[in-house]
């Protein structure tokens, strides 16, 4: 088998530079992001306050026209548009004093006829607060998530090389995020989440097969838990990829985005770093 | 094959078929179904919220669509209803609201079927403690209830929502009312106020005031005025038992409003006909209704108009008082009223409240907001709007039509994948035959313990599906693996439970700290992952793990 050859040529030492060039990478655009423009991240208005009008529409509409149409009307203003099999969504965020009649009226007055619509606002403080929730249900969820690690392996490098990647996913995905220009909302923490549960499946995968089990060589266990992991992964994002081509400008897009994203990251994170790390682990302490 | 022989296939085959009948789906069910009889109804008593309607007239019911033609009905109807004939005479229509017959035992969130959802965040005073709190809140929602009954809006759900602060919201959700309704009915104090201008002419920096047959003298000093003590203007002071409010001083005059009504005076509000109508007015609509006010406020009434001066209307002869009484809500002023010369003295206490509108619907509208909001009484606190969500009816059924259409295609697309992969369709079959079971038991499950589906609702229930199909490969993989006869195949399941029990316990630890803090979104996201993961590690997984190992497959 071509992988098992190349595997077995390839130092794993050396493969592990790859995950860390891209932990790198992305905690860069972060800090970019932060060193330009103050943040982290762009925050949708359900963390930052303000309204948002969710309009359908069957014409193509170039967002930038209508921003700069109805900026000098509205104020800070930003419009977006989501496609989808259903037809265009167009993303309308404004102040939270916007009023939506006047908003619609002028849409439809600059030639987009509307099939539906939706509005939602947040007062600036509740938006505040939903943040600085989620941050602590992150940060909580990352502790007992490295309890039950602890609990589980009862070894400190396996443990710590399963919380590593754990971290990585997450910071890589918030990095690419700013990269395609997406916003931190209450759904996508809600993804980030998940992601925490998904990538440690992986690795829990890894690292029992690797550490608990006995039969085949190290690089045949290796080789079997690649290809059981790389199906769980494949069909779990099949079944996002349906769900975000198919939902739409709503919360199942943006978790399906971010989980999206965050298994392919994880990918390099759990079958370079996390094995490396693990093999390096057996080798140094004679375990076979 | 001993398959039928295991409780673990049984369980789950048991826990499937109780689930679909918790659900109980009847796409084909057709007719509707009462949902509310309206008070004035001529079927009041005939028919009852929750029974279903038949014929009428000999027509077929079968959707809400067909009652349409008897919205306006006048005259004789013949109606089937739970198999009973009621005959009734008829004017402008039946007055019940019908839904159709649910489809399945399923309820979805608003933002699957649309409507609206406000946030109000209740303003306290300084010092309130967290049981006067408490209190308080109670009584924003039993007001905000009656408002909402008085108003006519019906399926509409209050809830009282905490925060991880302790600040708590009242979490409102209608299901067919506009934003702009909510948010007028419900975000307003709804603190009435009714005020009468008394005009002090100053001369030589002096002026007089007759209240309750006693004179005070005011002075004027630099803008302000002097009754023992200065007042400027939007200042209070009280004569005799009336509040007064200073509403304008110039260097000839100074008027001191007196404040005869409040909401607490209000005793009730008129909505029959002949106390509660609206008529043409000039190019729009006007609406007129009378509100009864308590013997105090009678009194103060009395007190402070004793000494008006009458003034005559040039044009119709009619005598007026020189002041008219002005009426507030939340501070904004709501109409203002000519005061007869015959009420002068006098103990008054039915006063008219008007207002209108363009159209004779938007005039009706105000009138029933107005009475609403006067009927159920001011708030103990002002709350203010924070959060406010709207889907379109529309919008939420494409939504839905879109879930199913994802869900099909995600099973289908897992299905393709997993058959890619062991080219055997004894393991992807039952692979694909658990992973729907495990969507109908927590769907089951949601439907027995009255869990709302809604968007994060199905987010939830795709995270542990997706767990699910993860954890069926960890299965099929791990008994595969050890090809050597060493460990018989429990052993090696067992060793699959290992990592099963791993990745779950790490997903419910994620999950567990937005299950306890979380708002809205997140936490039912939360709670109905867990729910999936514990359906899945119990029930769905060993049986799985059964027919890997009796199959004896791989």
């Amino acid at each position: 088998m071509k992988l098992r050859e190349w595997y077995k040529k390839t130092n794993y030492k050396k493969l592990m530079v790859i995950p860390i060039i891209i932990f790198i990478i992305f905690a860069g655009v972060l800090f970019y992001k932060y060193y330009t423009t103050g943040e982290f991240f762009i925050k949708s208005i359900d963390l930052s306050g303000g309204t948002q009008t969710n309009i359908q529409t069957n014409q193509n509409v170039d967002a930038t026209a209508l921003e700069s149409y109805l900026k000098p009307k509205i104020g800070d203003i930003e419009v977006r548009v989501a496609s989808s099999i259903g037809g265009n969504t167009l993303i309308i965020k404004a102040g939270e004093n916007t009023n939506q009649t006047e908003l619609l009226k002028m849409v439809e007055d600059y030639g987009i006829k509307i099939n539906d619509h939706s509005f939602e606002k947040i007062g600036a403080q509740l938006g505040e607060s939903f943040f600085s929730q989620s941050k602590i249900a992150l940060t909580l969820a990352f502790i007992f998530m490295g309890i039950v690690v602890f609990v589980i392996f009862k070894n400190i490098a396996p443990s710590l090389a399963v919380i590593f990647a754990a971290f990585s996913d997450i910071i890589c995905t918030l990095g690419v995020m700013q990269l395609l220009g997406l916003q931190l909302s209450l759904a996508s923490f809600a993804g980030l989440l998940l992601v925490l549960g998904y990538s440690i499946d992986t690795d829990i995968l890894l690292t029992t097969r690797l550490l608990k089990r006995r039969n085949g060589s190290v690089v045949d266990r290796s080789i079997g838990a690649v290809k059981t992991g790389l199906t769980m992964t494949t069909t779990t994002m099949v079944a996002l990829l349906a769900l975000y081509v198919i939902s739409g400008a709503t919360a199942l897009h943006e978790i399906a985005n971010v989980l999206l994203i965050a298994l392919l990251i994880d990918i390099p994170n759990t079958w370079l770093m996390n094995l490396g790390i693990l093999r390096w682990w057996i080798d140094k302490k004679g375990l076979r | 094959m001993n398959l039928w022989k295991e409780w673990r296939i049984w369980l789950l085959i048991l826990v499937v078929l109780g689930s679909i009948v918790a659900i109980s789906p009847n796409p084909w069910a057709k007719g509707v179904v009462v949902k509310y009889v309206d008070e004035n109804s001529p079927l009041k008593g005939e028919i009852l919220p929750g029974e279903s309607i038949n014929s009428i007239n000999d027509i077929k019911i079968n959707s809400v669509g067909d009652m349409v033609q008897f919205e306006n009905y006048t005259g004789m109807v013949r109606i089937f209803h739970n198999g009973k004939l009621t005959l009734k005479e008829v004017k402008n229509g039946l007055g019940l609201e019908v839904e159709n017959v649910g489809i399945s035992n399923l309820k979805f969130g608003m933002d699957i079927v649309g409507g609206t959802r406000v946030l109000l965040a209740p303003i306290y005073e300084e010092n309130t403690t967290e049981s006067e709190k408490e209190l308080l809140m109670e009584q924003v929602i039993s007001t905000l209830q009656t408002r909402t009954n008085v108003y006519g809006l019906k399926e509409i759900k209050f809830q009282t929502v905490k925060d991880i602060n302790g600040n708590r919201y009242v979490q409102i959700e209608v299901a067919g009312a506009s934003k702009k309704e909510i948010d007028d009915l419900l975000g307003k104090q709804g603190k009435f106020e009714a005020y009468i201008p008394r005009v002090i002419k100053f001369e030589n920096n002096s002026g007089g005031l007759e209240i309750e047959d006693k004179n005070y003298t005011i002075l004027l000093e630099n803008n302000s005025i002097k009754i023992n003590k200065l007042y400027g203007i939007n200042d209070t002071l009280k004569l005799g038992d009336i509040e007064f409010k200073v509403w304008n001083i110039t260097n000839k005059t100074a008027v001191l409003a007196g404040k005869v009504f409040t909401s607490k005076d209000i005793k009730y509000v008129y909505f029959d006909p002949q106390h509660s109508y609206i008529r043409k007015y000039g190019k729009g609509w006007e609406f007129l209704f009378q509100i009864l006010i308590s013997d105090e406020g009678a009194q103060r009434f009395a007190k402070i108009t004793k000494d008006i001066p009458i003034v005559v209307d040039p044009k119709t002869g009619e005598r007026y008082l020189e002041e008219s009484i002005y009426l507030f809500l939340d501070g904004k002023p709501a109409s203002s009223l000519r005061i007869g010369a015959s009420l002068a003295g006098q103990a008054y206490s039915t006063p008219q409240i008007s207002g209108g509108g363009e159209t004779e619907e938007e005039a009706l509208h105000e009138e029933r907001r107005l009475q609403s909001i006067l009927r159920s009484g001011a708030l103990p606190v002002k709350l203010k709007t924070v959060k406010i969500d709207s889907i379109s009816p529309s919008l939420g059924s494409r939504f839905l039509k879109g879930i199913m259409v994802a869900g099909l295609g995600a099973i289908i697309a897992v299905g393709v994948v997993v058959s890619l992969r062991y080219r055997n369709w004894k393991i992807v079959v039952p692979i694909i035959i658990t992973s729907v079971s495990e969507v109908i038991i927590i769907l089951g499950f949601a439907s027995v313990i009255n869990w709302t589906i809604d968007l994060s609702a199905i987010a939830g229930i795709v995270a542990s599906v997706g767990t699910g199909v993860d954890d069926q490969i960890i299965i099929t993989d791990e008994t595969s693996l050890e090809k050597r006869r060493e460990y018989s195949i429990k052993e090696k399941i067992k060793r699959a439970f290992f990592i099963i029990f791993g990745t779950a316990s790490t997903t419910i630890a994620a999950m567990f700290p937005l299950m306890v803090i979380g708002i809205g979104v997140m936490r039912g996201f939360a709670i109905t992952t867990t729910i999936g993961v514990l359906v899945g590690i119990f029930i769905t997984r060993p049986a799985y793990a059964k027919i890997i190992e009796k199959l004896k497959l791989v």
